[in-house]
């Protein structure tokens, strides 16, 4: 039982370790850089309506607006 | 033919008195209204212990052809039961709710969402199926924000597609099977495509995934409630009933599994990450139906009710975090024990739960999941569910619990004195939900007689007991080594949805180009070509003026150095040509 037990700790820590790995470095990379375009895109859109309804804004404030 | 609308039936039908009471909820005065909306869930449970296996309902359309709307077997029931009992805890959450047609719209999808369960034939699947998409497109609008139209609109999308694709595959399976409803596996024709790709975009199936993290945390509080428990439960069961047995889905599973575990642990909307984590618990569903009747589908339907009941804990306790501070980041709170102790106590029961603690739900389903897919399934299949295992307990119980209700706060947070006060409606149905993940995670026998196959899991032994919790050191003990990176960050986590949002976004914006700029080149040539026919043809000499023989161009009227004598014998050599056609035509 103990040997079993060893195997699910092995299991368990190679396993959350590829998670991290996959998930804090290579999937979070790949999405930040992706996702810039996204985010501009919304921003733009937000400061197209604010500027149709007269308001001026700063585009630093703006960028912040896509994000979920 | 003689046309009627008579419908025949021994019993009442737990889904459609949602419906009805759904519509008279929303016609209903205000005062009445919430009584009324209250009851509605209590009369479905009523409906629900009155139905038996003799029971049906048949809505008789013509004297030969009529649309069966109860089916009476074990996987309804454990659905159906699954279905009424979180229905009277969402009403419960959802009460303080001020908009009528939300809560009218919220009955009318569970009641749907009941209709599928129980439907006796693929027509009145289908009616349901639609029925559920459109009550379900209202709830996520309901909040009315731009963010939240916006997102109704690409959901009714996605599963107006999904429903079409349905229907196109209930037409041909009625013209080839009947009405009646019967399993698929292993015939691979157009229909058990059609219909597998529309049931697998309300399983929120990779790639088609996305809709899910992008609507429900648009929608009230109270609505995600409702929507975190009926579509995608609902397409689980209708993936029972045709595709049970398909064996490679279970790579599906596993993959949904891991896949929504690693969104997870990137995101940082709590509403968001609890999409994710549907997705990775339909991961284990799906995986289990693959497997077959026995282990397979009892740890399927057992682990759908568990997941129906923790995680609309979970939902609600993420909507009171969002009630009381108004933030729904999590690197936007922290340390919210002291101001919502009760939340945060109810939370870390579900998040346990859906981890699979012993003796909490969880921990019963998934030991049927795990076995049916170790005794029948690929080895790689089980150990990626037991990796999501422990990635459901880093992404979810340490996460959540660490750094919204007992950790120190990341940022700047609300203080405590500004959390706004729980109704007490929201608090009851909190603790009504994690008191039934811990009633059916210390006796699953609950869950288990209710299974189609009744078969029983063991899940209380020793050595069951220490591997998870062998599992879940192992994820603490990564989890906290890579503490730094697993802290919060505000930023947008798209997943396939990069395919609509900025693939698409960027093939519209290259095409349109492209589209414009193959206009301008020949709209620039057809001018051209305009300008010039208009100017030669207007001034013929132009063409000898630009001909390439010297002779000719001696002739245009506009060479300065033209000799006459040239021109008056090109005329005569013109006119004698002439005069010898119409001669050879005389003589002919």
């Amino acid at each position: 039982m103990i040997m079993e037990l060893l195997e699910y700790l092995g299991i368990a820590l190679v396993g959350a370790l590829f998670l991290v790995v996959m998930s804090k470095f290579v999937l979070q990379n790949t999405i930040r850089r992706e996702n810039h375009y996204y985010e501009n895109r919304e921003a733009r859109e937000e400061r197209k309506l604010l500027e149709a309804a007269g308001i001026t804004t700063d585009k630093a404030n703006t960028d912040k607006e896509g994000k979920h | 033919m003689t046309l009627g609308t008579i419908i025949t039936a021994n019993c009442l039908h737990p889904g459609l008195i949602m419906i009805a009471m759904g519509l008279l909820v929303i016609a209903l005065p205000e005062k009445v209204r919430r009584p009324a909306y209250m009851a509605v869930p209590v009369l479905a449970i009523l409906a629900t212990f009155g139905l038996g296996p003799d029971s049906q309902m048949v809505y008789q359309i013509s004297s030969k052809f009529g649309i069966s709307m109860v089916r009476y077997d074990n996987l309804a029931m454990i659905f159906l039961i699954a279905f009424c009992i979180v229905s009277f805890i969402a009403v419960t959450y959802s009460l303080n709710g001020d908009n009528r047609f939300e809560m009218g719209m919220s009955l009318m999808y569970a009641g749907s969402g009941m209709g599928i369960v129980l439907a006796g034939d693929v027509i009145s699947l289908i009616i349901f199926w639609e029925l559920s998409a459109l009550a379900s497109c209202y709830i996520v609008y309901a909040k009315r924000t731009r963010k939240s139209t916006k997102a109704a609109f690409r959901y009714i999308l996605v599963h107006g597609f999904g429903g079409n694709m349905l229907l196109v595959g209930i037409i041909a399976y009625i013209t080839r099977y009947g009405l009646e409803i019967q399993n698929l596996t292993g015939q691979y024709s157009f229909i058990f495509w059609m219909m597998f790709v529309g049931v697998a975009i309300n399983a929120a199936v990779p790639p088609i995934n996305s809709w899910m993290p992008d609507a429900y945390p648009e929608s009230t509080i109270g609505g995600t409630v409702f929507l975190g428990s009926f579509t995608t439960k609902a397409a689980i069961y209708v993936m029972i009933r045709f595709f049970a047995g398909t064996e490679w889905l279970v790579w599906v599973g596993a993959f949904m599994a891991i896949y929504g575990i690693l969104m997870a642990l990137l995101e940082n909307d709590l509403r968001r990450l609890l999409c994710y984590h549907i997705m990775s618990q339909l991961g284990y569903l799906v995986a289990a139906l693959a497997m077959g009747a026995g282990y397979g589908v009892d740890g399927s339907a057992a682990h759908a009710f568990n997941n129906i009941m923790y995680k609309g804990t979970l939902i609600m306790c993420a909507g009171a975090v969002i009630y009381g501070t108004g933030k729904r980041k999590i690197s936007e709170v922290g340390g919210l024990y002291k101001s919502m102790p009760l939340t945060a106590i109810c939370f870390m029961i579900a998040s346990f739960a859906i981890s699979g603690m012993p003796f909490l739900n969880g921990f019963a389903s998934k030991a049927l999941i795990m076995h049916a897919v170790k005794e029948g399934g690929p080895a790689l299949a089980a150990v990626m569910l037991t990796v999501a295992s422990v990635g459901t307990w880093m992404s979810i119980a340490i996460k959540i619990n660490w750094f919204v209700f007992f950790g120190k706060p990341v940022h700047e947070v609300t203080p405590a004195a500004e959390v706004k006060k729980i109704p007490l409606n929201m608090k009851i149905a909190m603790v009504l939900g994690a008191a039934t993940c811990i009633i059916t995670g210390v006796c699953p026998k609950l869950v288990y007689n209710i299974t189609p196959s009744m078969t029983d899991g063991h899940p209380f032994t020793v050595e069951h007991i220490l591997e998870y919790l062998v599992l879940f050191a192992g994820g603490t003990i990564v989890f906290f080594l890579f503490y730094k990176r697993m802290k919060p960050h505000d930023e947008i986590s798209l997943d396939f949805d990069w395919f609509y949002r900025v693939a698409l976004d960027r093939f519209i914006l290259w095409a349109s180009t492209g589209i414009h700029n193959f206009f301008i080149f020949w709209d620039g040539k057809v001018l051209k070509a305009c300008q010039y026919m208009g100017t030669h043809m207007g001034n013929p000499y132009l063409w000898t003026k630009e001909s390439d023989s010297k002779a000719i161009r001696n002739i245009s009227f506009d060479n300065e150095d033209r000799e006459i004598g040239d021109v008056i014998v090109a005329i005569c050599l013109t006119l004698l040509v002439m005069l010898v056609v119409v001669a050879v035509i005389a003589v002919k």
